[in-house]
This record gives C-alpha cells, sequence and structure tokens, in this order.
C-alpha cells in the first residue's frame, strides 16, 4: 500500500517516464489514452483521452484496477479539474456485436481523440495501435501502470463506464448492472437465465 | 501412489480443500471459493482476516521432485487474470476499503495424505 506522501511523489515521477521522454523529444500536448468495459458482457466500451498538465501533479493516479471505488471517484474530479483537457466517449453493445470488441474500442478511441480540441502531438495507448488519426502513437504494454497520462484516462473511463452501468441498472432492474458492471459474475449469469437478455447485452459475447 | 484413481482435476480440487482447510485453522474466514467472472478470470480462494483481504491461487503437486521454484508457476498473464478478477469482486462485494493481496498457496501432496505441506507465497 502506497499512502506516503514521498511514495507518492517517487510514484508519479516514475510514472512520468515515457511523458518526460516525450517532452524532451519536443512534444507539448501528449495525450493518455485508455479503456474501459472490454471484457462485461453488457453495456457500452467507454474510452478516454487526457492530456495532463505538466507542471500540475496529481498525486495518486494509478492503473484503474489498483485503485478502490471511492479512490477512483476522488481522484476523477481531480484529474477533470486539473488536466488540461479530456474526453470521453462510448461505443454501444450493437455496434460492438457488429465491427468486434476491438474494432469498437479503436472506433471509442479514435472518437476521444478527435473530440479533443487541442490536437495532442503524441498519442501514448495502452496496448493497441491506433491508425488514421495522422498523430503520432507510443502503444505502451502495461500502460496504464506506467504512464500517468494513461492511467489518468483509464480513471476517467473506468468511472464514466460505472456511472453508465448504474443509469442502466435503473432501466433495467434485477440485473446488478449498478453492482457487476455488466461483467460476466455467476449473479449476473443467474438473472441472465431468469430474466433474459436485455437491449444493452451484447449477443456476440453471450453463448 | 496414494491416490491411484486420483486424476489431475480432483488433486486439483484437493488442492484447495486442502488450503481451505488451513486457512480456517489459521483464523481466516472464506468468503469465496472458485469466484469467476467470464472472459475476465478465476480466482481459487478469497479470504478475510481482519483488515486484510487475499485472493488465493492454489497449485497442487504430488511429485516433489518436479518442483523447480515458484518463479513458473504462475505466469504474468495468468497473475493479471487475477488482478483484473479481484478487482471486479473489491468492486462487487463494497469491500475497496480492506487491504489486498494476492498470494499463491503450493501444496504439495504427499503420497499419504497425512504428510501434505503447503507454502504460501505473495505474488502481488
Amino acid at each position: 500500500m502506497i499512502n506516503r506522501e514521498e511514495d507518492l511523489v517517487i510514484k508519479y515521477r516514475d510514472m512520468s517516464a515515457h511523458e518526460d521522454a516525450e517532452y524532451n523529444n519536443g512534444a507539448v500536448f501528449i495525450a493518455g489514452i485508455d479503456e474501459a468495459g472490454r471484457g462485461p458482457l453488457a453495456g457500452p466500451v467507454v474510452a478516454a483521452a487526457c492530456i495532463l498538465n505538466k507542471d500540475v501533479r496529481i498525486l495518486g493516479v494509478d492503473d484503474s484496477k489498483k485503485l478502490s471505488k471511492k479512490k477512483r471517484e476522488v481522484l476523477y474530479s481531480e484529474i477533470i479539474e486539473k488536466a488540461l483537457e479530456w474526453s470521453v466517449c462510448a461505443v454501444d453493445n450493437y455496434v460492438i456485436d457488429d465491427i468486434n470488441i476491438l474494432n469498437a474500442t479503436k472506433e471509442a478511441m479514435r472518437r476521444c481523440v478527435l473530440a479533443l480540441k487541442t490536437k495532442p502531438d503524441v498519442l501514448l495507448i495502452d496496448a493497441v495501435d491506433l491508425e488514421d488519426t495522422g498523430i503520432r502513437v507510443v502503444p505502451l504494454i502495461k500502460g496504464d501502470a506506467v504512464s500517468v497520462s494513461i492511467a489518468a484516462a483509464s480513471v476517467i473511463a473506468k468511472v464514466t463506464r460505472d456511472r453508465i452501468m448504474v443509469e442502466y441498472s435503473e432501466i433495467y432492474p434485477g440485473y446488478g448492472f449498478e453492482k457487476h458492471k455488466g461483467y460476466g459474475t455467476k449473479a449476473h449469469y443467474d438473472a441472465i437465465a431468469k430474466y433474459g437478455r436485455t437491449p444493452i447485452h451484447r449477443n456476440t459475447f453471450l453463448k | 501412489m496414494i491416490f491411484p484413481g486420483l486424476n489431475s482435476a480432483d488433486k486439483g480440487r484437493f488442492a484447495e480443500d486442502f488450503t481451505v482447510h488451513f486457512l480456517m485453522l489459521s483464523g481466516y474466514s472464506v468468503l469465496s471459493r472458485n469466484y469467476s467472472v467470464y472472459r475476465i478470470g478465476e480466482i481459487d480462494i478469497v479470504a478475510l482476516k481482519g483488515e486484510t483481504i487475499i485472493f488465493i491461487e492454489v497449485k497442487g503437486r504430488v511429485n516433489e521432485e518436479l518442483f523447480a521454484g515458484y518463479e513458473g508457476l504462475v505466469p504474468l498473464k495468468k497473475l493479471r487474470k487475477i488482478q483484473r478478477t479481484a478487482s471486479i469482486y473489491m468492486d462487487n462485494n463494497q469491500v475497496g476499503d480492506l487491504n489486498c493481496k494476492i498470494v499463491l498457496a503450493y501444496v504439495h501432496i504427499a503420497r499419504d495424505k497425512y504428510h501434505t505441506k503447503i507454502n504460501f507465497r505473495t505474488l502481488l
């Protein structure tokens, strides 16, 4: 558990290594891009892009999978307040069924980049390569754990997706979307067996 | 061999049962077994003691001579799957405030069942 202030500073510096290298290469705006919701059986895939301010540190930013829900919410408000710019886009389950999840993820990321008012010089993306945006892409393996920009984007995407799923849980009660967020837990499968599929289920994901 | 009829699924089951008994005797409460999330991953045992929740991956071996160290037992990809499943578990069950860790339980199943040994290794 990292809690102490100086540990957080060290962690932040370590995770800024890729950004610093790009700043030294002459880049001015670096956008981190990440997605949430590639695995679930229901709901959209959400991507977020985030351009952080070079001089403003947001301590505690980490891979959204390593943060508790409460910490994510706190960081979310801090990020949208302190970031230079951010955008978030969702691609719904019909499109996912049509063009498969990887392409849908890329589509969501592409829309995010286009939604940014500032054109970034470099895109840092977790693992996937994004063509035809005309911007240089640096794909990083385990990007959300090694880069602050990607981690910040992953927090935005995750929190947004969770909120979308909580809203869906009010439209489709009984499925427990507010708990499992569409992931294929036993409770979710039991609900599908009992009530059938909803319009937000990804048909290609269900056996 | 003492377990002539035991296939590998049975051995895995035995190792998991053994780990669960061991944990309970050590004061842990077992919250869940074989918690799985489709397309994401599976966790063998979820246990809780005090303020710490532990996610346990169980590995059982009968032949001690084949043991070549803990390093290769859980590949990175598998660890990432466990990590993702664990984070979904923590979100689903409102236990986000607890400390957590991912642990490997290595069970050496003895040929006579009285000498079965267990070792723990923190993975993450």
